[in-house]
Formats: structure tokens, sequence, C-alpha cells
């Protein structure tokens, strides 16, 4: 287990980004570096391209017989795992030559829990940097706790991109790096806000990019139908779950913060779904934003953008008066 | 002043050497080479130096030898545009300074050096000789410039109309969708109050059906 790296990876159905997986995958090599695929009973060629990676790639296959999503089958990859480290790769995204190895040594230097870096967004060609949001001192483990941050502006606990991270087990224990299976989409909200809110150290590290495909199409289990969409509103319910029950102020009003903020996001982007589907964004969001503390949500909805902020009060009251009747 | 030499692919790394090695190709200041990877993921396909008795060969060959992805990475070379100038045009302007002339390896769009060096002449490596062009680099188009330029055209019409309109609309359409969740809602409630409403609320929306 000792100084090893397991690459989580999930595909459904990816055999058109396979070829960029592998590639990568290749100049990713390094003593220690073990790549584990599960895959989600894909109906193309990606079981015949895996096996034939396999052949000259350190890669575990573990194959769903049914499609069980995203969030199962990386649980099912982390039991396959047994190495001391473990990140996350998409089968649609690609890593700079060095990456993998550079987590590792992240981990090693740092001896934090988890690292997290920054990743690069691609659009087509065009490629967007975004940064890990952290101004606190890099390389250095801090407890993730403080990551957190209060209401407003950009923060670790809602950058929730497991690719951009890796994990020492044996700091952070396997109950933690579990993902509720239930969630098609958005697992990783509760998963991250977890982690930080656990005893556990953090490091924001520099390593060789991650480019992450905005508009894949097919093979990355993240990209979801649209009701599946909606199981955002199940997660940002949890992440509450979380932080109510921790009693920090400063915690709660970061998750109302952030129910706010997609909430908003989703509503602003609407036309993407049927109108029954609509309205039951409206509706559970209304039975999100109902939760907490009046003074919280206070000043968490001032951190919404400005176009969106009455409505977000509307619900919020539409969902408090239906709990208080 | 130097000569740049841009080469696409192995091919024109090596005619490039055999030009510059046999004087066909030389300049008072040198002549360097920038290898261009423009596979759409650069990231994971070898470059033509990545063979060593190749980039042997170059090292010995040019005043310098630069790669144009680590130029200005994260940016893909065959999208880089002015919007990248800030981010990377001093350390693009300081590795290319005293370049009056590029090269390329093949006719066609150049990636980056329009940008950069708007000035310079330009000139395409023939088979045993360097066949000079008219004008300057900055009339060479870079690749995806124009292609980009007529779909922020295309984005900017359709869209428009429809957000004056919702705009307008927005508070009377806020009041609707909050009266309507709020007697969703009250009717989940009233179905099953024990039950959680928000996971309900997202499985299903009851009378929606009935009501169409």
């Amino acid at each position: 287990m000792a100084g090893r790296l397991d690459v989580v990876v999930a595909v459904h159905d990816g055999a058109r980004h396979l070829p960029t997986f592998v590639a990568s995958a290749r100049r990713n090599l390094a003593p220690g570096i073990r790549f584990v695929v599960v895959d989600d009973a894909s109906t193309d060629a990606t079981g015949e391209l895996l096996a034939d990676a396999a052949r000259e790639l350190p890669l575990e296959i573990v194959t769903n017989t049914t499609n069980r999503g995203v969030a199962a089958s990386r649980n099912r990859a982390l039991d396959a795992s047994d190495a001391r480290w473990v990140t996350f790769l998409d089968a649609d995204d690609w890593c700079a030559p060095g990456r993998l190895p550079a987590l590792a040594d992240a981990l090693r230097r740092t001896g934090a829990a988890m690292v997290r870096t920054g990743h690069v967004r691609v659009d087509g060609l065009r490629r967007t940097p975004e940064t890990a949001p952290w101004d606190g001192p890099r390389d250095v483990a801090v407890p993730a706790r403080e990551q957190i941050g209060d209401a407003g502006g950009r923060s670790l606990v809602d950058y929730p991109y497991l690719w951009a991270a890796a994990f020492d087990r044996t700091q952070v224990g396997e109950p933690l790096l579990r993902f509720h299976e239930d969630l098609r989409t958005a697992a990783d909200r509760p998963w991250f806000w977890r982690l930080h809110l656990a005893d556990v150290t953090c490091a924001v590290v520099d390593a060789p990019d991650y480019f992450y495909r905005r508009f894949a199409g097919s093979g990355s289990l993240t990209q979801a139908g649209a009701d599946r969409l909606l199981d955002f509103l199940v997660a940002y319910d949890r992440v509450l779950d979380l932080a109510l029950a921790d009693g920090d102020p400063a915690v709660e009003r970061r998750a109302l913060y952030g129910a706010c903020r997609i909430v908003d996001f989703h509503v602003a982007k609407r036309h993407r779904l049927s109108r029954p589907l609509q309205r039951r964004l409206l509706a559970g969001a209304a039975a999100l934003l109902a939760r907490g503390d009046d003074d919280a949500f206070a000043v968490a909805v001032r951190g919404a953008p400005p176009g969106g902020q009455r409505l977000l009060r509307a619900l919020r009251g539409a969902g408090r008066s239906v709990v208080a009747a | 002043m130097s000569t740049l030499v841009l080469a696409t692919d192995a091919a024109q790394v090596d005619r490039a050497c055999d030009l510059v090695r046999s004087g066909a190709l030389r300049d008072d200041d040198g002549v360097l080479l920038l290898v261009a990877t423009l596979d759409p993921v650069p990231e994971v396909v070898p470059t033509p130096l990545e063979d060593d008795a190749r980039a042997a060969r170059a090292a010995d060959t040019f005043a310098r030898v630069l790669d144009l992805g680590t130029l200005v990475a994260p940016q893909h070379p065959a999208a880089f545009d002015a919007r990248d100038l800030a981010a990377h045009g001093p350390a693009l302007r300081a590795a290319l300074a005293g370049v009056h002339r590029v090269v390329r390896g093949a006719p066609g769009p150049v990636p980056v050096l329009p940008l950069v060096l708007p000035d310079a002449r330009t000139a395409v490596l023939g088979e045993h000789d360097v066949v000079a062009e008219p004008g300057r680099l900055g009339a060479v188009p870079t690749p995806v410039v124009v292609e980009a330029g007529l779909r922020a055209v295309a984005r900017r019409a359709p869209g428009a109309l429809r957000r004056r309109v919702e705009r307008a609309l927005r508070p009377w359409w806020e009041r609707r969708v909050v009266a309507r969740a709020a007697r969703d809602l009250a009717r989940l409630r009233a179905d099953d109050p024990r039950a959680p409403m928000l996971a309900r609320a997202v499985a299903a929306t009851p009378g929606w059906r009935r009501r169409r």
C-alpha cells in the first residue's frame, strides 16, 4: 500500500475519448502508479479498448454488468484499490505529462491528507486556467476546515473537482471516501464538504495541468441527463445537513451561500430543462432554501448575483410558509 | 537579427536541419527552431523532438530550439489569440527577441506568431531552398481567429431579444413560479407530512400531469 497511487476512472460508453485517455496515461507512468478503471456497462467499444490498453499499461479493469452510475462505479473502484494514495480521472479528460507522479510527490512532500490543484477548462481548442480558490500558503498542509471560509467569494469546499485532488487513505479513512450512490450528479459536493469538515489536512499545490473537457458528449459519467441534474438539490440538502449539524455559524452561512449560488445558476439556465423539470427545480429549490437560520440566509443571499436575490428570498419565503403551516 | 523556423512535424524539422547545414538557410545572429504541435490534444502526443537523435541534431544545428506549446501553455497554440497576449506576450516577445524573419515549414495559417511578430518577413521552406513571400507575418491569419470571430457574431444575435423580454417580464414570472412552488410543496406536505419534502419535490411534483 505504501508509496503507491491508484487512479480511479469511471467510464460509460467512452470509446470516443479513450485513445486520448490511454495516451495521457502512457505519459504519466511512474513506479507505483496504477489505473483502476470501472467500465459501467458500456455498450460501445469501451471494453475492447480498455482490454487493449491493459496489455501495455498498469491498468485494472472492473466491469459493471448493469449501469450503476458514477458514484457507485467510483465506490467499486475504491473497493478494488489498495494503494495508500488515490486520485480520480474522468475518461474524457487528460493530464499534462508528469501530473500523476507530481500528485504522489506532493502528498509525500506535504504530508497532507489531501492535496488540491488548479485545472484547465477546455472548450473546443480554447483553454481557460482555473486556480484552486485558496489565498493561504501553498504547498503547506493546513486544517481542511480552515478552507471552508464564510459566505461570499470562492472557497475550496465549493471547488468540487475530484480530479484536481489526491488523497492519502491512511489519513482520510475509507468512510469519508465513499460516495452517496443515490446521487446521480453532484455527489462530489457533499463528499468534499464532509472532507473539509473532518479533522484532516489539505495542501494546495502546483502540478502539471489537468485538462477538463467541458462539453465531452459521452464517456464521462458526470455528464448526466436532464432529470438527473436536479440531484444537485438533494446533494446540497446533504451539504446543509452537514453544515447545520456542525453548529459553526460561518459554516452554515457558507453552505447556504453555496445553495443560493447553485440554485441561481440552475434557474438562470432553466431553459435547457423541460417545463415539468423546471417546476420540480423551483419546488425543490424552495424546500432547500427554507433551511437554516434567517440571519445566516440573509448574509448568504447577499453574496448571490443581484439579479437573482429577489427570487431566492421569495423561494425561501414560500418554502418556510409551507414548513410552518 | 535572426531567423525563426516554425516546424509542426518531424519532416519539417529534418528539412530545416538540412537547409541550415547546407547553408541555404542562415542569418547574422543565427537561426532559431520553434516546434509547434497542433494536434487537438498536444499534451498527449510526442513532439518531433522527443526522438533523441533528432533532438540532438536540432540542438547542434540551430542557435536555439524552442517549443511553442511550452511558451503558450496551457493555451492551445492553434487557439491562441489577442486575449492571451496579456498573460503570454512578454515571455513570447522575450523568447523571440531579434527575430525579423519567420520561415514556415508549410504554407497555411500560422499559430501565435502573427500576433507577436506582425512585422516579421515571411518565407516557406522549399525542398532545397527557402521561398520568400510577399507581405508581413501580421497579414497571415492565425488558425482559429477568423472562425472564432464568425462564431461570436452568430452568437450575439439570437438570444438578445429573448433576454430583453425576460428581463421585462421577470417580476411577473417570479411571482408566478414562487406561488406555484409553494402550492406544489403544500400539496406534497398534505399528501405525507412526514416524508422528506425536498426529495419528493425533486422526484415528482404532484398535479402537473393532472392539470395538463
